[in-house]
Parts: structure tokens; C-alpha cells; sequence
């Protein structure tokens, strides 16, 4: 059976953490270029059971997830189907579009819900065609030939003759470590030593990827006070808890005042492979090009972007000397 | 040549009489011998704002450099040393 | 005296390069304790006569300047020492401007060096050649200007250029190339800057002043960087006192007017008034004789035979081209302009008064302005030109400032405010605020198709940047208010002088081609004492000249308005009825409103009604009283015997500026033109003081006429309370004559006149829709363009016996008066193919041309002839203009695209571009149909767009417009219709007025503030409300007084015009 399920989530809604919820409990999702999130649910039946019950457990899930959200469900032959059914339910309903039912469900629809710019919602409005039934009664010649590309895919998609690929996406792990104490800490001391439990459970995450940390954050929420953050970068990079601790100590020792510590919260917001060393680009053993090329990709795949950077100098007149140049990628 | 720090350099300014005496940045003081230029930038009010005090220094050991002081916070950076 | 002076200055009139006004900045001067300044604005002279006042007021010494780019040369300062180097400035200005196109003027090194008399230079070149050059020409006149403007090598260069000038044997002047008064202007000066540049704030970068130093500093301020140059301060001081120059130009002779042989000005004049007399009375009486021989001394002692002359002649020439032309103003107060026939009232016979116009000891010019047919205006202005010569005629300039409207726009733009934001913004003119939410605004009733989300308050959309900006763009919009933006020609000023203009006055090039503009404004003009004469444009006067040529046309009538009998009966029953839509001067809502209070019936209430129905004299509580004696309500009184001679025509109440003058006469004794200035001083008194000081001398003149003081002191409140707003009784004489032409077409001719008032748009109070309604409620239908009917404009269009078109049935005529007077009732109207939204007027006239040559067979033989834009070719398709081929309109649609590439202009000889055959389309509702005739023509020949809402705002309880007509007063009624007008006038203490059309007619609500304030967006975001209300039924008077206020969307967007 053909079924694809979409999920309308609000714009407000945490949308990483319910992407993850999803990816937990379901395969192969992805993110619509509209944000919505759609499952192919193609030969699933016998394993998670009918699509309405799938997307009753997901519309669910997504609520645990977002703090009570409650996405509109879809279910139908294309993706295209399913999203078009998933906007037009009130939140946390499903509508199941069956087999062979599409046309009846889009025909009646306006043409706005069709991936149109609005000017050609407005001319084919003028030529009084203002739903998708009407505009699939147009010749399909006559609609690529007089209204372009984009409307001969629009027209694809509601006649069900086109059929969207649905992209994974994978929500990005976050690395990180909490405590709470019933006595407030007020020494940097203890709340060093406090921190070291966190900080190994954080290396043990580390260790269990291959990563070395970068970045790493630390807030403390204070009794009376405002919260306070403390973000670090670890050079060289390490995943070793006695660097972290060494990291923060010293962090923690430029701070004027402590107050009294109630919780800490400790993660690793950047991150490089464990076992990369530091590769001089422009040093001697950069003079391998090859080499130096081959390692700045690998670091750019593994980093992300904004972390293998080169300055290019953009206003040499700049009225701010820091102007002059700007930061951009060695690769890309 | 001169050499810019991306991100500069904080510093602190000793007076004299008005006039800049030395510079301190980390661990080294720098004694003032001469004021070279001096300019304001100022402006991106539409923004955070800037409004910076600029002074090209020549320091007792033979070096010229640009400093500026935040006009709002008074702290001094040094910003560009001159070969 | 001693200290510095300030001798480069920019003001707002750099245009968008300084940011403190003329007054701010003389302020600051004092306030630096400096005495002079000079004003230097950037190749122009346009503030110097503001700058001349402010500066005699502030007691400061004014120096007149410019800063002048030549193409090829640095910039420098030139500034005036005497009246020769005004002068020079002009020429030099105006030569530079005349050399370039607009706002790009072209100085030269060399023009600088032609005009060099009388002037003073200052010069920041560093090149020792420009200076040596300069030094030849200006000698000890050229300083060597030293600007610390804080950047990183300013004092080193100041000090460089101070050596070249000690070389070059020079002095030096210190200048801070000053933009701003105040520090904090700086910000408003760098928005200034982007909107010029077209840029927003962030992608300006360098193009920006580094920083904000280039304000009036003080000598201490500037000695701290450059006190080592002592003798550069010293000079500006010497500067600032060789420079001795006033702008009073005093009493201006007039050009000369050529007169025939044998005459002196003043005996052709006095021939001409002869002439005049007999063809106006018919041969002298002794009144007629008597008053001409009265005004013609005191035009003699005064020297303006000339004057009059002129005016004489150009409305000799209107006559001779047939050009309606008219005097309005206190010039119809005088009996010589009526015999000359500049003005058209008899001052005789409706009892005017010359001395309100001229008096021998006034030291103004008197005022004539002339009324044009617009369309023939610039005939006339040409005519002027051409007698004059372009040396000594200019138009004035109209300094256009920023208004709410387009400063929002600009600041928002140059703050990087996105495209959306400042579109929805301009829609709301006023500021939108965070916490007010729409209140139950939501619309009711859907479209009744596709409905559209709710429109969303400036608020919602900003993004978190503009959110951030929010505070700096109200500030900034607030402070750029009043700012000169641009010049543009004043709407008929024109400049007649006895010296070359360019010796006098700067002038530039206008954006019509061929045409100067002086730099100085009416005000201006005025405070430098030359004569300007006012040529306006109306559009009434075109329509009545077009509706004669219909009527002679058609019916063979030669109309001759000036001998129109003013006593017509039916006139004033249609004033009564207030039939008034399109009626000159008695169309408005308030007017309306009065008609029925005051009822008309004979001229004089015309001239009365139009008089008083105006801001001033509302908001003076002039109104109730009149109207109350006039109905009854309230006995006629005269504080004293002697006024009622003078008041008898008012009801004892004062309602004409000749009034003051006369019971200032008639009870303290004044002369006329004592009575005159007491007028004058009144109307600008701004204090109790002021007003007091006035007191003394009439109470004077009252105890010797024996008139008892508190009387006196009745009478002297009475005038001072009216003297402010009052018009002149000549004035609303000449208009009220102009509007019972007005009203004698709509009652005998109405066709002619609708098209006239159509083709003369925009014109008065109402939209084209609302004109178009109106003459559907008279039974005159608005035909649809037909591209082998139609010509550009509307054109009168004799109805077929039976014409197979089905008309709505809101084309009845549902008048009383004019469908028992109009003189025809077979025509309609049949729209203009100029009325087509992207049909310019050149291919209308295309259109018609190829016409010529054989009518339109089909639609494909229409586009392949005439060969349009396709959009042209799409929207004469939709709103009709192929129907007769019988072809659907939205088949044509389709095939306008191939259709238009079938046009000779577009196809090889060889290519013959087959149309397509269009698939099956709908056809068009009529719902839709009218909505392309409101978005194409905005004109709907079909229904008005409440019709469509008729049956479902029924079943809610929503009466039409013609049904509350009988309703009772403070009945709860609900009526809906489209906003065509929106009031907010100033005098309404917060009130607001709305007209809202349906398909019956309009109704009037009035929103009192507290519900406005409440229903605000409802009410601006226009289109069409439901209004919940308690029925107002006053003297035939019918409104709504709003409660509540939903708002109602339509499937058109109808305009709406909004008068503040």
C-alpha cells in the first residue's frame, strides 16, 4: 500500500525536538520545503500498524515531545496528498485520504494550497480558475505552454502524477550534563569538584562518538540572582574529562562573583573529530597541497560550517581596522 | 607592515595632565612620548552604536601604534602596531 | 564686535544634506553667542529669504552664500559682500542650474570667474594652482578654509594648507562645514544622506560621515584642535563684517506695458474702464460712475495702472482663445476689475467693497489671482512668457516638504525597513501601536468566493530588526517633518519683473522641459516685495467650458453663462434637495449638511453658504447662530442701531471680512484703510496682548461716535472672534457665482455635465465611482468602452430605441428636480478608452487614428492594427470593449498573449503568429464583472459593489441608504457601504465622518472619538464597513451617529478619498 503521512506543526513549535521524537519512532522522515514533516510509511503496515493508528501515536508523540503540541495529520497516496490533508484538519486530528479519493478531496480546494506564485493564483483567478479541479481541467499542454515550469508542477503534484522525494533529516545530538543541589554551592572550589561527575558522564558521550570537544557552555542558575553562562573553547581539543574541568576552572576564577549555585547545567555545543591534530595550513607540511586540501574537507564535513576559516580582506579603506577583512571558508 | 589584532587588544590608558602618559596592555607598559594623530570614528547609531576616540601613539621604546577609547565605556584597546 | 562666525552652513535646503532647519540653526548661533552666520547651502540660494527673516528676528547679522561644486574644481564657498555680489550669486547659480538638468547643475571654474563681482571665496583645495588661479581672479577675496572635520589627518592637513597659503601669500578662515545644529542632529543627517543615495543605513558604509562633528561648535570648541592657527579665527570675524548685504529690495517697478499711442498707462486704463462700463451696465449710472471714478484715483496714486493692465490683457487673451478665466479673491471687491472683465461679480449690485481690496496706504502689492480652465493653463502661461520674455517671467517655486506620508516611507526605507512593512505602513497614515489590536474588526461576511486572511496591523508584521528600529524611525520621521524635499512649479505663481530676473533672484530649470522656476517661494516672493501674478488652474472652469461644447454640440444651445439670469427657481430647489454631487464649492458632506439648514433661495445665501461652510467659520461658531436666525429659532438682533444697515444682509451676524471693515467704520470711525489694518492685525494677532493693544483705539473711536462701551465692547469681540477665519464676501461671491453654473448644467444638461466632470478628474470630493453612481441615480447609463465607439476620453452617446443590453436596475433616475427640468434624457455615457488602467493617452489616440481607416472587425483585426501591450490589449478585453464581436472575454484573455504579438510592430512582415483557440473558461458573474470595472476603469457600468451584499446584509438587519431616509430620529439602524470618503478634520475635535456608498446613494456617519479610537482599524483599513448607530434626523439632514463599526470585505477595492 501507498501511504505517506505528513504532520502540520506549528511555526512556535520545537521543531528539533519533535523531529526527534519522530525519527525515534518512526522511519524515514523528512522536512517538507513548506516545514511540514512527512513519514513514508510504504510497507510499514504489518510493523506499526494502519496509517490512521501511526498518525494518531505520532500526533501523540509529537506532544510529548513539544510541550503539548498538537500537529494536524495527513494521510494519503503522495506526499503532496498527505500535506494538503494534514493543513486542512483542525490540530490534532487525521485525515485519511484514501486511495483513489484525491481528486474528490483536491478538486474543491482553492488553487493557493498548489506550490503557485501568487501572481499566477491571480491571473488563472482572472481566467476563472480558482480551484484545483478547474485547473485541472485545463489541457496539460496548454498549462506548461502558457503558465510555465513551475505550474506544470504544480499540476503534476494535484493530478498525482508527480510524486515528491522525502528527504531525511537527522536532528543533531546534543552532549550535555545537568546537576542540582538542594544547599546552594557559593565556592568555586566545590562547584569544580561538583562539576566533575558531569563532566565525565559528557566525556563518556564524547568517547562514544569519536569527539573531541571544542566548545563547551556552562549555566548556572543562582538563588536571587540572574543565571549565568560561561562559554569556553578547549584548545587543543579534547575529550578528556580533566580537561573540561581544567577548562571551566580557569573560566570560573576570571568571575568576579559566584552566588549561590543551585543547579549547573553543562554541554558541549562544538565539537571535532577525536583524533584529528592540528594541521598547519600554511606551514611547511601544508606545503603537501593535496594533503592539506584533503584534511580542510574532512574538517569541514565534520565541523560544519564557520569553523575551517580564512580571512579575505574586504574594504581595505574600512574606517574600522576590523572591517578591512572578513572571515570566510577554506573550502567549501 | 603593520599588524591588526582581528579582535583588539584591551589595554589601559594612564593619564597625564589630559594627555596620554602610558599604555598598558597584559604585562608590558608602554610610555607615551608622543601623540601622533588623533581622530573619532562614530556612528551605526541604528545599531548597538559606536564611538570610538583613535590615537596613533609613539611609545618611549620606538613604537607606533593606533589605540582607541570606547567613548561610552571608557575602556582603551589596542587595536594596530606599526613596524 | 568680536568672535567667530560661522561661514559654511549647510540647512535643509541642500536637499537631503542638512539636518537643521533654518531657524534651528540660527538658533544655535545665538545660543553659541556668535552674532552672524552665514548660510552656504549647497549650489542654490533657496533659504535665503527664510534665513533673512529669521535672522532680523533672532537680531543676528545674516550672510548670504552658496557652497558651489564646479564640475571642475573643488567645491568652494562663495558669500556675498553687497548687493553686486547677490547679484553675482544669482547668475552664477542660476547659469549653473540652467547649464545642467534638473538637480544636476553644471558651475564651472569659469562661470565663477565671469560673476566674481562683490563676492567673497573660501576655498579647501590643497592644489597650489586652483589657488594661485582663484587668487587672480578674487585677490584679497579668497581665504584658504581650514576644516577639522575629525578625521585621522585633519589637523595635519589644515596645517599643510596653512603653509601653501603662507607660500601663496593667502589667509586662511576656520569653517566647520557645518550640517547640523546640534550634535544629535547628526543621526537625522546620516538618514538624510541615505535616502539620496538610495541606500539603507547598514549598506551605506563609508558613504557616511565618520562621525558627527560637523556641528555649529563654539570658538572655544574649535580652538581646542586648531588654535595654533589664530589669524584663521580672526579672519572669519573681518569676513562677517565686510559682508553688508539686506535682501530688501523694496518697492519693485513693474515691466512696463505697452500701450497704443497718445496713451499714458493710466488713460488707456481709464479708456478700457469706459469701454467696460457701458458693455457691463448697458451706459453709466451715477453708482457705476461714482465707484469707477473712486477707484480709479486711488489705482492712480498708487501707481498700479500697470498692474491692472496686465491682468487687464491676459484675460483678454483667455476671452479671445475662449478660455473661461476668472478673478477670485478681494479683486472682485473692485468695480474696475469687473468692467475690465477680470472678475465676473458686480460689486455694485451684490454691495462689495473695494477698500477690502485696496486701500491707498497699504504697502502690499494687492493680490490678483486668476482662475483658468486648467486644461488651457499652460496656453496662458505661455502667452505671459512670450509678452514678458523668459528674462523677466518665471514661475515660483513650491518648496514640497515631507509630509507624514512620504517621510514614513523614506526614513523606513533608509532605516532597512522591508518593502512590506512600508507599504502597509503608508496605508495607515497614522502610527500604528503595539499593544491596540484590531478590536472585533473581523469581517462578518467572507468573500464570497476565496476568502482572505484578516489584514494584519503594521505591528504584526515588523521582524525583529525594524522592531528594534521602531523608536529611532518615529523619532527621526517626527523630526524630518516640514523638511524641504524638493521643488516643484507653485501651482500658477508667476514672477513678472522690471530688472533681468537672474539679476534679482536665482532661478533653475524646471521639470518641464523649456521652463524656469525661481528658487524662492510665494512667501518669499512676497517678503522680498515683486510683483507675482497668480494664474491658478481650475477644473471646474475646464468642466464648463467642455459641457457648453457638448450642449452646443448637441442641442444647438450657445450657452452664455456670464448673462445667466441668477434667479432660477429649480437651482434652488436642487440645492435643497442636495442633488449637489459635482456642484462646485456646495458638493462636500458639510455642505450637505448645511443646504438644508440654510435653504437657498436666492443668490446672495449661495454667496452666504459658500462663506461659511468652512473650517474657520465652524470651528468659530460662526455657523449656528446664522442658521438659527435663518430658521427662526433665534430673534435678529444688532448690538447697536448703526450695525444694521450693515449686517441687515446677515441676519446681524458677522459672516464677511467687508463687514469688519464696514462696522469698524460705521461705529468707531475709521477710515477704510485704518478699518483695513485693524482686519489685518487682528487676523495675526496671536495673544490676548496683541488683541488688547487693538482694543484701545476702536474703543477710542467708538466713545466719539457716542456708542456706549459695553457695546463697543460686544462689537470688538464679535469682529476679533470672526477676524480669523473670515472670508471675503468678493470671494465666496465669485465662487458661488461659478457654482450655480455648475448647478444650472447638472439640472438642464446632467449628461453633459457628468462627462465633463469625468473627464476633468480628479476634481472635487468624489471619486470617478461615486460621479459614475450618481448619474445612474439620474438615469444615465454608464456605457462600457467599445473600441469602435469609444474615443479617449467619455464622450455623450445617444441611446439606442431599444438596445439590447440588460441595465441593473439601480439605473433609474430617482431625482425629483432635475427629472422635471433636464433638458434630454436619451443619452448616456460612454466611457473613455483613456479610462483603461495601462492605456496611455497616446495609445488611445492611436486607437482612434487607425479607426479612421475602417471600423474594428474582430479582435484579432484590432490587435493586428493597432498593436497595444498585451496588458492594454487584456484590459480592454475584460472590462468589454470586444463584446460587440461577440467573443467571451475570457477566451480573449487567453488569447491576448498571441493575439498582440499578431501587431505590425512586433511581427516580421513574414511571421503571421496563429491564435490559439482558448480552452473552455467560465464565463464571467456579473459580481465579477463589476469587479473588473472597479480594478480596470474604476468605473462600474454595472451594479455598485453593495449590491452584491444586498441580500445577505438584509437578512442581518441592514438597511440601504434609501430606506433610513425615512427613518425616525434615534432610531438604531444598521447601515453598510463602501468608504468613498473619509474625514478627519482638524476642527472636529476628534470626529471623524465617513461616506459610505451603496447602491441607493450615500450615507453619513459620524464617529465620535471615543468609538473611533476603539474602531480605528476598522475605519482605516478603508473598504467597506457594517455601521450599528442611532439614525440622526435633523432638519432634513439624515446621518448616522456610529456605535460600532465592523469591517465588511469586498471582492473590489473601491477608492476612497480622505480629506483632513
Amino acid at each position: 500500500m501507498k501511504a505517506f503521512l505528513a504532520l502540520v506543526v506549528p511555526e512556535a513549535a520545537p521543531r528539533g525536538r519533535v523531529l526527534a521524537a519522530l525519527c525515534a519512532m518512526l522511519p524515514r522522515v523528512g522536512v517538507a520545503d513548506d516545514g511540514a514533516f512527512v513519514c513514508d510509511l510504504r510497507g510499514t503496515e504489518r510493523l506499526l500498524g494502519a496509517p490512521a493508528r501511526v498518525a494518531r501515536n505520532a500526533i501523540a508523540a509529537c506532544g510529548a515531545a513539544g510541550a503539548g503540541i498538537a500537529p494536524g495529520a495527513g494521510i494519503g497516496t503522495t506526499p503532496f496528498v498527505a500535506r494538503i490533508a494534514a493543513s486542512q484538519v483542525p490540530a490534532g486530528t487525521v485525515c485519511e485520504i484514501a486511495a483513489g479519493g484525491e481528486r474528490a478531496f483536491l478538486d474543491v480546494l482553492p488553487l493557493d494550497v498548489l506550490p503557485l506564485q501568487p501572481r499566477l493564483i491571480d491571473e488563472l483567478a482572472l481566467l476563472g480558475i480558482r480551484r484545483i479541479g478547474e485547473f485541472l481541467a485545463l489541457p496539460r499542454g496548454a498549462v506548461s505552454d502558457r503558465f510555465g515550469q513551475a505550474a506544470a508542477i504544480a499540476y503534476g503534484l494535484a493530478s498525482g502524477e508527480a510524486i515528491e522525494d522525502v528527504r531525511g533529516a537527522v536532528p543533531r545530538r546534543r552532549i550535555r550534563a545537568k546537576r542540582m543541589w538542594d544547599a546552594p554551592v557559593d565556592s568555586r572550589e566545590r562547584l569544580v569538584f561538583a562539576l566533575r561527575g558531569a563532566a565525565d558522564e559528557l566525556s563518556e558521550a564524547l568517547r562514544h562518538d569519536g569527539l573531541a570537544a571544542l566548545r563547551i557552555r556552562l549555566v548556572l542558575e543562582r538563588d536571587d540572582l540572574l543565571p549565568l553562562r560561561l562559554e569556553r573553547s578547549l584548545l587543543p581539543p579534547s575529550g578528556e574529562s580533566s580537561a573540561i574541568v581544567r577548562s571551566l576552572r580557569w573560566g570560573l576564577e576570571e568571575l568576579p562573583a559566584l552566588g549561590a549555585v543551585i543547579s549547573a547545567s553543562l554541554e558541549i555545543t562544538a565539537v571535532e573529530p577525536a583524533r584529528g591534530r592540528q594541521i598547519g595550513l600554511f606551514a611547511p607540511d601544508g606545503a603537501h597541497a593535496e594533503e592539506a586540501i584533503a584534511v580542510t574537507q574532512f574538517l569541514r564535513t565534520r565541523l560544519g560550517p564557520n569553523a575551517v576559516l580564512q580571512p579575505r580582506v574586504v574594504d581595505a579603506d574600512a574606517r574600522l581596522p576590523e572591517r578591512v577583512a572578513e572571515w570566510e571558508e577554506v573550502v567549501r | 607592515m603593520s599588524r591588526l589584532f582581528a579582535d583588539p587588544l584591551p589595554a589601559h590608558m594612564e593619564w597625564h595632565e589630559g594627555e596620554p602618559g602610558a599604555l598598558r596592555v597584559g604585562h608590558r607598559r608602554l610610555v607615551v612620548v608622543e601623540v601622533v594623530r588623533r581622530w573619532r570614528v562614530d556612528g551605526e547609531w541604528w545599531a548597538d552604536g559606536l564611538a570610538r576616540e583613535y590615537l596613533t601613539l609613539r611609545t618611549a621604546d620606538g613604537l607606533l601604534c593606533d589605540v582607541f577609547g570606547d567613548r561610552r565605556t571608557g575602556a582603551w584597546f589596542l587595536q594596530r602596531v606599526m613596524d | 564686535m568680536s568672535g567667530f562666525v560661522h561661514l559654511h552652513t549647510h540647512s535643509p535646503y541642500s536637499f537631503l544634506d542638512g539636518a537643521s532647519t533654518v531657524d534651528d540653526l540660527v538658533a544655535a548661533t545665538v545660543a553659541q553667542g556668535q552674532d552672524a552666520l552665514a548660510l552656504t547651502d549647497t549650489n542654490g540660494l533657496y533659504g535665503a529669504v527664510r534665513f533673512w527673516n529669521a535672522a532680523r528676528e533672532r537680531g543676528i547679522k545674516p550672510i548670504f552664500g552658496t557652497e558651489l561644486r564646479p564640475i571642475d574644481a573643488d567645491p568652494m564657498v562663495l558669500l556675498a559682500l553687497d548687493r553686486s555680489g547677490w547679484t553675482s550669486l544669482c547668475r552664477i547659480v542660476s547659469a549653473a542650474q540652467l547649464a545642467g538638468e534638473k538637480t544636476k547643475p553644471r558651475a564651472t571654474l569659469g562661470l565663477v570667474f565671469e560673476h566674481a563681482a562683490g563676492l567673497i571665496a573660501l576655498s579647501e583645495s590643497d592644489d597650489a594652482e586652483t589657488l594661485a588661479r582663484l587668487r587672480e581672479v578674487f585677490g584679497d577675496r579668497l581665504f584658504v578654509e581650514l576644516v577639522d572635520r575629525w578625521g585621522p589627518d585633519d589637523i595635519g592637513r589644515c596645517d599643510a594648507r596653512a603653509e601653501l597659503a603662507l607660500e601663496l601669500g593667502l589667509a586662511t578662515v576656520v569653517t566647520n562645514d557645518v550640517h547640523y545644529a546640534r550634535p544629535d542632529a547628526r543621526r537625522l543627517h546620516d538618514v538624510l544622506r541615505c535616502i539620496d543615495l538610495g541606500l539603507t543605513v547598514d549598506e551605506a558604509g563609508r558613504q557616511l560621515a565618520a562621525n558627527g562633528e560637523r556641528w555649529l561648535k563654539s570658538e572655544t570648541e574649535l580652538r581646542v584642535r586648531l588654535g595654533h592657527h589664530p589669524a584663521a579665527f580672526a579672519n572669519a570675524r573681518a569676513i562677517a563684517d565686510r559682508c553688508a548685504l539686506d535682501l530688501g529690495f523694496g518697492y519693485q517697478r513693474l515691466p512696463g506695458f505697452p500701450v497704443p499711442d497718445g496713451y499714458t498707462p493710466f488713460s488707456f486704463l481709464y479708456a478700457l474702464c469706459q469701454d467696460g462700463a457701458r458693455a457691463k451696465y448697458g451706459g453709466m449710472t451715477p453708482a457705476v460712475s461714482k465707484q469707477l471714478a473712486h477707484e480709479l484715483d486711488v489705482i492712480n496714486r498708487c501707481g498700479l495702472a500697470e498692474f491692472f493692465l496686465i491682468n487687464w490683457d491676459i484675460v483678454r487673451f483667455c476671452n479671445e482663445r475662449r478660455i473661461p478665466a476668472q478673478g477670485r479673491g478681494s479683486a472682485a471687491d473692485s468695480i474696475v476689475a469687473y468692467v475690465l472683465d477680470i472678475t465676473k461679480v458686480d460689486p455694485i449690485r451684490h454691495d462689495l467693497l473695494f477698500e477690502r481690496f485696496l486701500t491707498e496706504d497699504s504697502h502690499t502689492m494687492p493680490d490678483i489671482d486668476l482662475d483658468i480652465a486648467t486644461n488651457d493653463r499652460e496656453e496662458v502661461i505661455q502667452y505671459v512668457y512670450t509678452k514678458y520674455g523668459e528674462h523677466f517671467a518665471a514661475m515660483v517655486c513650491n518648496v514640497v516638504t515631507y509630509r507624514s506620508r512620504s517621510s514614513s516611507r523614506e526614513v523606513a526605507k533608509a532605516l532597512g525597513f522591508r518593502d512590506l512593512v512600508i507599504d502597509r505602513m503608508a496605508k495607515s497614515i497614522d502610527a500604528p501601536r503595539f499593544a491596540s489590536r484590531g478590536p472585533e474588526g473581523v469581517p462578518f461576511i467572507g468573500e464570497p468566493e476565496v476568502t482572505a486572511p484578516p489584514a494584519r496591523t503594521v505591528a504584526d508584521m515588523l521582524d525583529a530588526r525594524e522592531r528594534e528600529r521602531w523608536p529611532l524611525f518615529r523619532k527621526i520621521v517626527e523630526e524630518i517633518a516640514d523638511f524641504p524635499r524638493h521643488l516643484s512649479i507653485h501651482n500658477g505663481g508667476m514672477l513678472i519683473t522690471a530688472l533681468p530676473l537672474v539679476d534679482t533672484v536665482p532661478i533653475e530649470r524646471a521639470t518641464m522641459p523649456g521652463r524656469n522656476v525661481v528658487q524662492f517661494d510665494k512667501r518669499d516672493i512676497e517678503d522680498l516685495g515683486l510683483i507675482k501674478m497668480d494664474l491658478l488652474g481650475l477644473r471646474t472652469l475646464s468642466l464648463i467650458k467642455d459641457a457648453v461644447a457638448m450642449i452646443d454640440d448637441l442641442h444647438g444651445v450657445r450657452l452664455d453663462l456670464g448673462t445667466l439670469p441668477l434667479e432660477d427657481p429649480a437651482v434652488y430647489d436642487l440645492l435643497c434637495e442636495v442633488d449637489t454631487i459635482g456642484i462646485f464649492q456646495v458638493e462636500s458632506r458639510a455642505q450637505a449638511q448645511a443646504l438644508p439648514r440654510v435653504r437657498p433661495r436666492c443668490f446672495a445665501d449661495i454667496v452666504v453658504e459658500v462663506a461659511i461652510i468652512r473650517p474657520g467659520p465652524l470651528q468659530g461658531n460662526m455657523v449656528n447662530p446664522y442658521i438659527h436666525r435663518r430658521q427662526g429659532r433665534e430673534p435678529v438682533a444688532y448690538a447697536h442701531p448703526l450695525l444694521e444697515p450693515i449686517l441687515k444682509e446677515t441676519l446681524g451676524v458677522i459672516l464677511f471680512q467687508e463687514q469688519i471693515l464696514r462696522v469698524s467704520m460705521a461705529v468707531a470711525g475709521f477710515t477704510p484703510s485704518e478699518a483695513d489694518k485693524l482686519r489685518r492685525a487682528m487676523s495675526r494677532a496671536r495673544s490676548s496682548e496683541d488683541m488688547e493693544r487693538l482694543r484701545a483705539p476702536f474703543l477710542r473711536g467708538t466713545a466719539a461716535k457716542g456708542v456706549p462701551n459695553d457695546v463697543a465692547n460686544t462689537i470688538f469681540g464679535q469682529i476679533a472672534a470672526f477676524a480669523e477665519f473670515g472670508f471675503c464676501k468678493s470671494h465666496a461671491a465669485a465662487f458661488a457665482l461659478t457654482a450655480y453654473h455648475t448647478a444650472h448644467l447638472k439640472l438642464y444638461y446632467p449628461a453633459e455635465f457628468y462627462i465633463g466632470l469625468l473627464n476633468n478628474q480628479p476634481m472635487g470630493f468624489y471619486s470617478p465611482a461615486v460621479i459614475a453612481g450618481d448619474a445612474k441615480r439620474h438615469g444615465i447609463r454608464m456605457l462600457p468602452v467599445d473600441v469602435n465607439r469609444s474615443i479617449a476620453k467619455a464622450v455623450i452617446e445617444e441611446r439606442a430605441p431599444a438596445s439590447g443590453t440588460t441595465f441593473p436596475d439601480d439605473v433609474v433616475d430617482r431625482s425629483r428636480t432635475i427629472a422635471t427640468h433636464r433638458v434630454c434624457r436619451t443619452h448616456d455615457v460612454r466611457l473613455g478608452l483613456g479610462d483603461v488602467r495601462a492605456l496611455g493617452a497616446d495609445e488611445a489616440a492611436a486607437i482612434v487614428t487607425e479607426r479612421e481607416r475602417g471600423a474594428f472587425r474582430s479582435f484579432d483585426d484590432f490587435a493586428g492594427r493597432v498593436g497595444l501591450k498585451e496588458e492594454a490589449l487584456r484590459n480592454l478585453a475584460l472590462v468589454g470593449a470586444f463584446d460587440a464581436f461577440g467573443e467571451a472575454r475570457r477566451a480573449l484573455l487567453w488569447r491576448a498573449r498571441d493575439a498582440h504579438r499578431a501587431a505590425p510592430a512586433f511581427a516580421r512582415p513574414v511571421l503571421a503568429f496563429p491564435t490559439t483557440i482558448a480552452p473552455d473558461l467560465p464565463a464571467l458573474s456579473e459580481q465579477e464583472r463589476a469587479a473588473l470595472d472597479y480594478r480596470i476603469t474604476g468605473i462600474p457600468v454595472g451594479s455598485q459593489v453593495m449590491r452584491f451584499y444586498r441580500e445577505r446584509l438584509r437578512a442581518r438587519g441592514v438597511r440601504s441608504s434609501a430606506e433610513i431616509r425615512d427613518g425616525t430620529h434615534g432610531a438604531a439602524v444598521r447601515v453598510a457601504g463602501a468608504i468613498v470618503v473619509k474625514q478627519h478634520p482638524e476642527t472636529a475635535k476628534g470626529h471623524v465622518f465617513l461616506s459610505l456608498e451603496d447602491e441607493y446613494g450615500l450615507v453619513n456617519i459620524i464617529v465620535r472619538p471615543a468609538t473611533y479610537a476603539r474602531y480605528k482599524p476598522v475605519v482605516d483599513t478603508g473598504g467597506a464597513v457594517v455601521v450599528e448607530g442611532a439614525l440622526q434626523h435633523v432638519d432634513g439632514v439624515v446621518s448616522v451617529l456610529a456605535r460600532r463599526l465592523d469591517a465588511l470585505t469586498l471582492f473590489v477595492k473601491v477608492a476612497s478619498r480622505d480629506w483632513q
